[in-house]
């Protein structure tokens, strides 16, 4: 290579791993958060589940006793 | 329109404003690496000719970590003032609510700020060769960082709900203090190295401008998105949180009542015993008596037939 080619692009490649890891760092902490957001998500959808049964036994139980 | 249809309409909103967000965001990062010029850093010990144009200073890739780590580095202040203005609301108002919007809102603040630190770290690693300086802007986000940190670790040391709320809000009143004076520290400590990319006069050539707008109106359209989604799930598992301990407030109250009439049926055949059996002792007539009376074994087989049938 040109060593004055060599001089002007000298930063460019050295500089990529870092362009890169600030681009992947950037989605993968949005990425992290939305993967939080789903098993929250998840987690209160098995609660609400566990909740009705709850309540579903509870009324059987209310309507057992009358 | 009322607050409710408001809130809909905000909501119906939120598949458009993501769906834009990634187009936006995908639209500046491509525009960034094949449209956008690299700056020029360091001169050349002599200038050369490329592609018809005569270059006399190194070019910088680095910099193109900009388009998106001051996008993310703003979105992250704007998401912080929505959850200080929610705190300021749940101080005056005191609904609940606006505890779930300010916490939800502090944790999307902190996944931009983990994003900003990151992506920050990066460029200061290799255009500064060290990790971390002592400079006015990252002191300042570091605080800042420090602080929405702070606010979820105080969140999880007070279990009483309504103290948590008020004592998060102040927290996060003050914490967001930190973040005018982190946007403006480089215009107001003159000796900062951080360079300033919000100005009138930054120059910056169409070419690069655009991108960067394009990155900047993605993350915010990005950020709005996904606090409306987070705050959706949140109120869902605060209400499911609430519900619990509801339910469970009602088993411990019926346990209580049941414990409370089986009491009262032991005092009510402590008493018949009293009256039917003679005693010599006077503590007999007390129902707490009844088992430390040694003449009263009528009583205490009584009482616990009693026991037994509750």
């Amino acid at each position: 290579m040109d060593p004055i080619l060599a001089e002007v692009y000298s930063t460019v490649l050295p500089a990529a791993p870092f362009v890169i890891g600030a681009y992947v760092g950037i989605w993968v902490a949005l990425a992290v958060y939305v993967f939080v957001l789903v098993r929250r998500s998840k987690r209160t959808e098995r609660d609400l589940d566990a909740l009705r049964q709850a309540l579903a036994s509870r009324e059987e139980k209310l309507e057992q006793e009358r | 329109m009322t607050y409710k249809a408001n809130r809909c309409a905000l909501d119906a909103l939120v598949p458009v404003a993501l769906v834009l967000g990634v187009a936006l965001v995908i639209a500046g990062v491509v525009w960034t690496f094949t449209l956008a010029p690299l700056v020029q850093g360091a001169e050349l010990s002599e200038p050369v000719v490329i592609a018809g144009q005569q270059v006399t200073t190194k070019l910088l890739l680095s910099q193109k970590i900009f388009y998106l780590h001051v996008p993310v580095a703003v979105s992250s202040f704007a998401v912080m003032a929505f959850a200080a203005f929610w705190s300021i609301r749940l101080l005056m108002t005191g609904k609940r609510m606006f505890d779930v919007r300010a916490k939800t809102a502090m944790e999307v603040t902190l996944v931009f700020v983990a994003a900003t630190m990151i992506s920050g770290d990066l460029w200061t690693c290799f255009e500064w060769g060290v990790w971390w300086v002592w400079e006015p802007r990252l002191t300042t986000y570091f605080i800042l960082t420090l602080l929405v940190i702070g606010y979820f670790i105080l969140r999880n040391a007070i279990e009483d709900p309504e103290r948590r709320a008020r004592f998060s809000a102040v927290f996060c009143i003050v914490a967001f203090v930190d973040a005018p004076i982190s946007f403006l520290i480089t215009r107001l400590v003159p000796s900062s190295i951080h360079p300033v990319v919000f100005r009138t006069d930054s120059g910056l050539p169409p070419m690069m401008l655009i991108p960067f707008l394009l990155g900047l109106f993605g993350m915010l359209l990005l950020a709005f998105a996904l606090t409306r989604i987070a705050l959706a799930i949140n109120a869902r598992a605060a209400e499911v949180e609430e519900l619990k301990a509801r339910l469970e407030e009602q088993d411990a109250q019926a346990q209580r009542a049941s414990a409370q009439e089986a009491l009262d049926r032991l005092r009510a055949a402590g008493a018949r015993v009293s009256t039917t059996v003679p005693v010599s002792s006077s503590s007999a007539h007390t129902p707490e008596g009844v088992g430390s009376n040694p003449d009263s074994k009528d009583a205490v087989a009584s009482s616990d037939s009693s026991s037994k049938e509750v």
